[in-house]
């Protein structure tokens, strides 16, 4: 019963996936790109320049992950492994992802500014 | 509740070093990323930790497996909260009228839950390598840089 239970949550967690154009770069290009094709040349070239800024910002947190997940595997490679020094390694990759929203949160606020309620709309629906 | 337990060891040697790792990754998994590559990564550890649950004989090691259990669901949690963090905060993102304040509180508030929900899962796991007998170590290190390597090119580089 619990296989049955586990392999139901993930099956349900895979159909609920929507789309998330604030952690996926590559689709609020493809969102921007659809959604301004009428709009001045300048308005797209500004949001475009942020959806540049917004995958530099996921691909630097990436990295992080990356280097934590390295760093757990090398602190858990003994029976000396705890809670005190495997939490330390999550700390530094929670900076990071906190580091990560607060500029996402902060291009989002950009494009809102670059964006009348219009040429939003076009885009995210 | 206090689910340490002695030295003697029942387990089956291979269901052993797969929940063990399984639980390990798991962890990994459920803490880092949302892509793809990570998600299929912890489906597939759990899947090896419910292959070495079922491999094991009921009533044997039933501390260990309840360790397991719990690491899993717990685990499951985890995943469950980040997804729907993602989700509410890519809805809330879409809507114009949304203040970056509200988006901030948002974020705040699910750091703080998944560091808890975290904390939790490595006492687990503390618990759980306090009961690996020393003569399994090693082999527990293979199977972990195997899988790590599969994740990790780095650490795969090394192995």
């Amino acid at each position: 019963m619990p296989v049955l239970a586990t392999l139901s949550a993930i099956a349900l967690l895979r159909n609920s996936s929507q789309p998330q154009p604030f952690f996926d770069p590559d689709l609020l290009r493809e969102l921007l790109a659809d959604g301004l094709s009428d709009a001045p040349d300048d308005t797209l070239a500004e949001s475009m320049a942020l959806a540049v800024d917004l995958k530099s910002v996921v691909e630097r947190y990436r990295v992080s992950v990356d280097s934590g997940i390295d760093a757990y595997i090398n602190a858990s490679q003994g029976p000396g492994a705890n809670k005190e020094s495997l939490s330390r390694i999550f700390a530094v990759v929670d900076q990071e992802r906190s580091k990560a929203l607060n500029r996402i949160v902060r291009i989002r606020q950009r494009l809102v500014d670059v964006l009348d309620e219009q040429q939003w709309k076009a885009v995210f629906g | 509740m206090n689910m340490r337990v002695g030295r003697q060891n029942p387990l089956n040697r291979r269901d052993f070093l797969v929940m063990l790792t399984g639980a390990s990754f798991t962890l990994i998994t459920a803490c880092s990323s949302l892509s793809r590559r990570r998600r299929s990564e912890l489906d597939e550890a759990i899947a090896d930790l419910e292959s070495a649950l079922k491999n094991i004989p009921p009533g044997n090691n039933a501390d260990l497996l309840a360790f397991a259990d719990s690491m899993r669901d717990q685990a499951l949690a985890m995943r469950n909260a980040n997804n729907a963090f993602a989700a509410d905060f890519n809805k809330a993102a879409v809507e114009r009228s949304t203040a970056g304040e509200e988006l901030s509180e948002l974020a705040t508030k699910h750091q703080q839950a998944r560091a808890n929900s975290r904390n939790a899962f490595l006492q687990l796991q503390d618990e759980l390598h306090a009961a690996v007998p020393d003569e399994y170590w090693s082999d527990i290190l293979d199977v972990l840089n195997r899988r790590a390597s599969i994740i990790s090119p780095t650490i795969g580089s090394r192995s």
